[in-house]
């Protein structure tokens, strides 16, 4: 009980010594200081001066601390002290936060996806057959063996006509050497399917075509996973119970 | 152990390698006339033999609606017949110009030489019929070792065409004669 009456008291005596709002008059009309309460003579005091202005460019350094350094200052302390001239440069006191270390970054071992470029001669026996496709795929890097896929989109020379699309896939499984790195070649088997559209005699036609082959190549890692390759492949497809011979290029992009 | 397994498949990618590109007449079906008067290729699809009755050939390309099995009365898109007449190429390229008036059909172009790559000479000429469909004609009479084959294009496109002159151009009148 005693416990609670002394926690009012030091409540109620909180409230009262905390000083109210300054009358508006006096803080806006001449700046003198309020009347104390209790009826007390009003006392003169002398009328307050403002500092006269200085310019930038001579404002005295601040003053030195007790411990006999310069007292610490920031921009938030002391905004009108500030020099334009000084505005770039670090101010005393204030250390610049150092900036973390980049942690080492390990090389990326999971699967790589890469654009490619594909260019070669599915003949149509007139003169025709150039092949320049797109292709999107990636692969395995599960050292030494690489497992990949890819689709291919591209665009067949008709001499005779419109030209076709085609659409294919290709499975790789292969081998490749890491001891050369960045340089890092490779032999791979390919598996490929696929399909080309086309119209003859103004009638839409679509062939399916299929086979394997064998490609070598090298891939040149740039920067990190960034990597750029090159491919030369041997492919025997079947297409209309007829053999092709496919002598494929590559250029790679990747990552 | 890798080596060899790198080696064998690259052996045998080596032998196969280059086992052969197709032609565009492996491409193409190959008709022989029984009695051997002609040799006709034509690429199938979309070209079918229709009839094949003594040395007359019949082959089409169906129209849009009956490849798909549905009878529009529509004429095929491309016909063509094939027989053994008898005469002088250059003649009878004349007199079928001088008929395309009558059967109210215009010239489109008049008779000229045309030669196959088997070395086979003849003429060949290109009328449009004028009301209807606007069916397209082309007659090439070709001629090998006193054998004159008649072949007749119909079309509704445009007959003068690089496909037809392809096909054209393959035909081989008397190609087992000596």
């Amino acid at each position: 009980m005693s416990m609670r009456r002394s926690a009012w008291l030091r409540w109620i005596a909180l409230v009262c010594l905390v000083p109210g709002p300054a009358p508006r008059a006096a803080a806006q009309d001449d700046l003198t200081p309020p009347r104390p309460r209790g009826g007390a003579a009003l006392v003169p005091s002398p009328p307050v001066v403002s500092r006269p202005a200085q310019p930038l460019d001579t404002v005295p350094p601040p003053a030195p601390s007790d411990e006999g350094g310069p007292a610490p200052t920031t921009a938030a302390s002391a905004p009108g002290e500030e020099t334009a001239a000084g505005l770039g440069t670090p101010q005393q006191g204030v250390a610049r936060r150092p900036r973390p270390e980049p942690a080492e970054a390990e090389p990326w071992t999971g699967p790589r996806v890469e654009l490619v470029y594909s260019h070669y001669v599915l003949v149509d026996g007139h003169g025709g057959g150039q092949v320049h496709a797109a292709v999107f795929g990636g692969y395995l890097p599960l050292s030494p063996l690489r497992l990949g896929i890819s689709a291919e989109m591209g665009v067949r020379d008709y001499a005779l006509g419109q030209d076709d699309a085609l659409v294919r896939a290709t499975l790789v499984a292969g081998y490749q050497y890491f001891g050369w790195l960045p340089v890092a070649p490779y032999v791979a088997a390919l598996g490929s399917a696929g399909i080309v559209f086309g119209k003859r005699f103004r009638t839409p036609v679509s062939h399916w075509l299929g086979g394997g082959g064998l490609e070598v190549g090298a891939d040149v890692n740039l920067v990190k996973s960034l990597f750029l390759g090159i491919g030369l492949a041997y492919l025997r497809v079947a297409m209309e119970g007829e053999g092709f011979d496919l002598y494929v290029l590559r250029l790679r992009v990747g990552l | 152990m890798r080596l060899l397994l790198i080696l064998a498949v690259g052996l045998a990618v080596a032998l196969c390698a280059g086992c052969g590109q197709p032609t565009k007449r492996s491409l193409w079906e190959r008709y022989d006339e029984p009695g051997g008067a002609y040799r006709v290729y034509y690429l199938r699809p979309p070209w079918k033999r229709i009839a094949a009755d003594g040395s007359a050939l019949e082959l089409r390309v169906d129209n849009n609606p009956s490849a798909f099995g549905i009878d529009s009365g529509l004429a095929p898109k491309y016909a063509l017949f094939v027989s053994v007449v008898a005469g002088d190429p250059a003649a009878l390229a004349a007199r079928e110009a001088r008929r395309a008036p009558g059967r109210s059909e215009t010239v489109l172009f008049p008779p000229s030489a045309v030669r196959t790559e088997a070395g086979d000479s003849g003429f060949g000429l290109t009328v449009r019929q004028d009301g209807g469909e606007h069916l397209y004609r082309r007659f090439a009479f070709l001629a090998d070792r006193g054998v004159v084959v008649q072949l007749l294009f119909e079309a509704v496109p445009v007959v003068d065409d690089p496909e037809i002159d392809a096909m054209l151009g393959m035909v081989d009148v008397a190609p087992g004669a000596p």
